[in-house]
C-alpha cells in the first residue's frame, strides 16, 4: 500500500516559478500521468517526489508520512530518467544489479534477481554487453530493469519513451503498462505526448505554466475538458476554436458571420443561455463534411487535404476562420472545392473568451455525451 | 571523354590526345593520393630536427669519450661508469624522493581541492583565477621568489617562528631540510594544474548519472567510488603521467634554489647531468645519464598506463 500526496507544493528558482499550488493524490497501484507542454513543470513535480529537488514550500507525503525532507535514498523510490542515465562504464548486468549492490545484497541473490529481471524484460542475452553499444530501445529496457529490481514503493518515469522511434514507442508502451499492472506499483509517469498519456494512464494530470489544469481519467479530460487549454492540448488534431456570438441558439462566427452561421439543438442551447459571446470548441472529428449544399451547415472552401489512410485531414476556410476537419477518405474533395460542415451539437464546447473556462455544467455534458457517442464515456 | 572501347574506332590523333589526358589524370591522381603526405614534410622535418636529431646525437655522445685530443668511441663504457658513480646513484635516490613526495602530495591535495571546488561554492570564478597564477609564472621566477622567502630571516622563517622559537630554519641551507623546501615549491607550483584537470573531470560527470546513483540508494562514498572515480580514470592517469615525467626532469627550480646542494642533498638527476657535462666537461657520461633518464621515464609512463588499465578495466 503506497499512496502519494502533494499538498500545495511550490518550487521557485529565484524569480522563476517552476510549479505552484500542486495538489495531487495518487492511489496505491495507480498509474498516473503528468502531461503538459515543455517547460510546464512536469519534471520538477517528479523530482520533488524523488527528493532530487527540494520544494520551496508545501509537503509531500508517502503513505501519510511526511517525506518532504527525507533523503532520496530513504524514500525507496525508483526513477527512470529521460535519457536513461545508465552507468556508462558498467555492463548491463552491473547496471541492473547496482541498486542491490549498494544495498549489500549477497552476490548469489543479486545474480538470481538480475536474471529474473532480464527474463521479464526479455534481455537475458544482453546481460554481459557494454552499455555504450546498445540501441536506444535496449538501453530503455536496462533502465527499466535497474528501476524494478528492488521493488520500489513508487516508480517515477520521466519521458522514458521520448528518445525511441514511433514503432518501438508503441511496443515499449504496452510493455510498461503490463509491467506496472503485474507489479502493482504506484507510478508517476511524465510525458508531453497526449496519445501516450491517453493509452497508458489510469489518471491524467494535465499541467500548464506550473499549475495543474485538470485531473481526471483519460475519458474525462478528453470529453469534459475544464478549460480551453486542456481542450486544445488533448486530442489530435487539436480542437478548433472559433470566437462566436450567440443568441437563442443561433451561433455566428465573429470573423465570418455569413459563412459560419448555425443553429444549435435545443438541448445544447440550454447550456449557453445567458452567454452572448464565447469561444466555441469543436473537435475535428465532430464535423461532418458534405460536398452538396446542406441545411444548417458551415460553408467553407477546402485549402489542403492530407490523406491518412482510412481518414483524411481537411483544412478548410469559412471566410476568415480556418478549421481542421477529420473526414473519411471516401469523401472526394480537393483544394478550391466548396464544402458544407455540419456540427455534432452535443459534442461542442463553449469556453469563456476571457478566462478560458468551460461554460456549462459538466454533469449535463456527460449525459449528452453518453446519449450520443457510441464510445460512451464512463465516469 | 573517350573510353577504352571507343578509342579503337577513333582517329589516331584523338587517340593520342586521349592517352595524354589519361596520363595527366594519372599524375593528378598520384598527387591527390600523395599530397597529404607531401604536406606533412615540413612538420616532420621540424619534429625531426627538434626531437629526433638531438636524441640521436645524445645517443652518439653517450658512446664517446671526450679527450683534449678529440673524441673516441668507447661503446657502453659510459653506462658502466654510471653504475659505480656515487654522485649519480645518489641523484637517483634524491630524484625518487622528490618525485614520490611532490607528485603524491600534489595529487592528493589537488584532488581534495578539486572536490571542494566542485561543490557549489561561492566566488568560484575568483578561486579559479587565483589558482592559475603559480602555473603561469616561469620556473625561474618561481625559484627566485621562493629563494627570497627561504632566505635567513625571510618570510618563511617569520611564519615558522612560533614553532622554531625564532631560530632560522635554514630552509635551503640545511641538508636535512633543503629537499623538502624544493618539494614544497614544486607543490605550490603544480598542485593548481592537478586541481584544474581534475575539476574539469568532475564537472564532466553528468548530473543525471550521479542522481541516478542517488535514486539507486548509493551513499556518498559509493557514488564517489562507483561513479566519480571511473569517470575521472583517464584524467587521473593523464595528470599523474604529466606530473611524473615533469618531476623526473626538474631542473630550473633546483638550479636557482640550491644548485643541488647543500652537499648533494637536492642533487636531482638533471642537476647531476648538468654538473657532469658543464663542470666536469664529461659529455659522454652526461649523455649516458640523459639517455638512461629517458629510458626510465618511458618505462615508468608505459607501465603506469598498463597498471591503470588493469586496475580500472578499460
Ligand atoms: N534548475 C533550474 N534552475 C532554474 N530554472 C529551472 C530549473 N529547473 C527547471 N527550471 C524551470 O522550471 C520550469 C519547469 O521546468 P521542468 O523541467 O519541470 O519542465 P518540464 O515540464 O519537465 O519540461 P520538458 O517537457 O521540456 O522536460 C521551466 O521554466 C524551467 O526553465
Ligand atoms: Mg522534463
Amino acid at each position: 500500500m503506497v499512496t502519494v500526496e502533494y499538498e500545495s507544493v511550490k518550487k521557485a528558482y529565484g524569480e522563476t516559478i517552476a510549479i505552484e499550488d500542486i495538489d495531487l493524490e495518487v492511489d496505491d497501484g495507480e498509474f498516473t500521468i503528468l502531461l503538459g507542454p515543455s517547460g510546464c513543470g512536469k519534471t520538477t513535480t517528479l523530482r520533488c517526489l524523488a527528493g532530487l529537488t527540494e520544494p520551496t514550500s508545501g509537503t509531500i507525503t508517502l503513505d501519510g508520512h511526511d517525506v518532504t525532507n527525507v533523503h532520496p535514498k530513504n524514500r525507496n523510490i525508483a526513477m527512470v530518467f529521460q535519457n536513461f542515465a545508465l552507468y556508462p562504464h558498467m555492463t548491463v548486468r552491473e547496471n541492473i544489479g547496482y541498486p542491490l549492490k549498494v544495498a549489500d545484497v549477497g552476490k548469489e541473490e543479486r545474480e538470481n534477481r538480475i536474471e529474473q529481471v532480464a527474463e521479464t524484460l526479455e534481455i537475458p542475452e544482453l546481460l554481459d554487453r557494454d552499455i555504450a553499444n546498445l540501441s536506444g530501445g535496449q538501453q530503455q529496457r536496462v533502465a527499466l530493469g535497474r528501476a524494478i529490481i528492488r521493488r520500489p514503493a513508487v516508480f517515477l518515469m520521466d519521458e522514458p519513451l521520448a528518445n525511441l522511434d514511433a514503432k518501438l514507442k508503441i511496443s515499449m508502451r504496452s510493455r510498461i503498462k503490463v509491467l506496472q499492472r503485474e507489479m502493482d506499483i504506484t507510478t508517476l509517469y511524465v510525458t508531453h505526448d497526449q496519445e501516450e498519456a491517453m493509452s497508458l494512464g489510469d489518471k491524467l494530470v494535465v499541467m500548464d505554466k506550473g499549475h495543474i489544469q485538470q485531473i481526471g481519467t483519460p475519458d474525462e479530460v478528453y470529453h469534459q475538458p475544464v478549460n480551453q487549454f486542456v481542450a486544445g492540448f488533448i486530442g489530435s488534431p487539436s480542437m478548433n476554436f472559433v470566437e462566436v456570438s450567440h443568441s437563442d441558439g443561433q451561433i455566428q462566427a465573429e470573423n465570418a458571420p455569413e459563412d459560419f452561421d448555425v443553429t444549435l439543438d435545443d438541448a445544447v442551447v440550454k447550456r449557453y443561455s445567458g452567454t452572448d459571446e464565447m469561444t466555441l470548441g469543436v473537435r475535428p472529428q465532430y464535423f461532418s463534411i458534405h460536398t452538396e449544399e446542406t441545411a444548417n451547415a458551415v460553408e467553407a472552401e477546402v485549402e489542403v487535404t492530407e490523406p491518412q489512410g482510412d481518414e483524411q485531414i481537411v483544412e478548410v476556410a469559412a471566410g476568415d476562420v480556418s478549421l481542421t476537419v477529420v473526414a473519411p477518405s471516401t469523401i472526394d474533395t480537393t483544394r478550391g472545392d466548396t464544402v458544407w460542415l455540419t456540427l455534432e451539437d452535443e459534442l461542442v464546447h463553449g469556453f469563456d473568451p476571457e478566462t478560458g473556462d468551460r461554460i456549462g455544467d459538466p454533469e449535463e455534458m456527460v449525459a449528452t455525451t453518453r446519449a450520443s457517442s457510441s464510445a460512451g464515456s464512463q465516469s | 571523354m573517350a573510353t577504352d572501347t571507343d578509342s579503337e574506332t577513333v582517329t589516331p590523333d584523338v587517340a593520342q590526345f586521349s592517352t595524354d589526358t589519361s596520363s595527366r589524370e594519372e599524375a593528378l591522381l598520384w598527387v591527390d593520393d600523395h599530397l597529404k603526405w607531401l604536406m606533412t614534410i615540413p612538420a616532420v622535418l621540424i619534429l625531426f630536427s627538434l626531437t629526433f636529431y638531438p636524441l640521436l646525437r645524445a645517443l652518439q655522445f653517450s658512446t664517446q669519450s671526450y679527450l683534449p685530443t678529440g673524441t673516441v668511441f668507447v661503446g657502453v663504457e659510459n653506462y658502466v661508469q654510471l653504475l659505480s658513480d656515487g654522485a649519480f646513484l645518489n641523484s637517483l635516490v634524491v630524484t625518487a624522493k622528490f618525485v614520490g613526495i611532490a607528485v603524491g602530495v600534489e595529487f592528493i591535495l589537488g584532488f581534495a581541492m578539486a572536490l571542494v571546488l566542485n561543490k557549489k561554492i561561492k566566488v568560484r570564478g575568483l578561486w579559479q583565477t587565483l589558482i592559475l597564477i603559480p602555473m603561469i609564472l616561469s620556473p625561474t621566477v618561481i625559484g627566485l621568489i621562493w629563494r627570497l622567502m627561504y632566505a635567513p630571516n625571510g618570510l618563511l622563517d617569520f611564519i615558522a617562528a612560533p614553532l622554531t622559537g625564532g631560530a632560522n630554519v635554514g630552509w635551503i641551507s640545511e641538508t636535512s631540510v633543503a629537499l623538502y623546501s624544493v618539494i614544497l615549491t614544486d607543490i605550490w607550483q603544480w598542485t593548481p594544474l592537478v586541481v584544474l584537470v581534475l575539476f574539469a573531470g568532475l564537472q564532466s560527470v553528468p548530473d543525471d548519472i550521479s542522481e541516478a546513483a542517488v535514486m539507486d540508494g548509493a551513499s556518498r562514498r559509493q557514488r564517489f567510488m562507483h561513479i566519480t572515480l571511473p569517470y575521472l580514470k583517464s584524467l587521473i592517469v593523464l595528470i599523474l603521467i604529466i606530473r611524473l615525467v615533469d618531476a623526473l626532469r626538474v631542473f630550473a627550480k633546483v638550479f636557482i634554489l640550491t644548485r643541488g646542494g647543500p652537499s648533494d642533498a637536492t642533487n636531482v638527476i638533471s642537476m647531476e647531468m648538468y654538473r657532469t657535462a658543464f663542470r666536469f666537461n664529461n659529455f659522454g657520461e652526461a649523455s649516458a645519464m640523459a639517455v638512461s633518464l629517458l629510458v626510465l621515464v618511458l618505462i615508468l609512463a608505459m607501465s603506469f598506463v598498463n597498471i591503470a588499465n588493469v586496475e580500472f578495466g578499460s
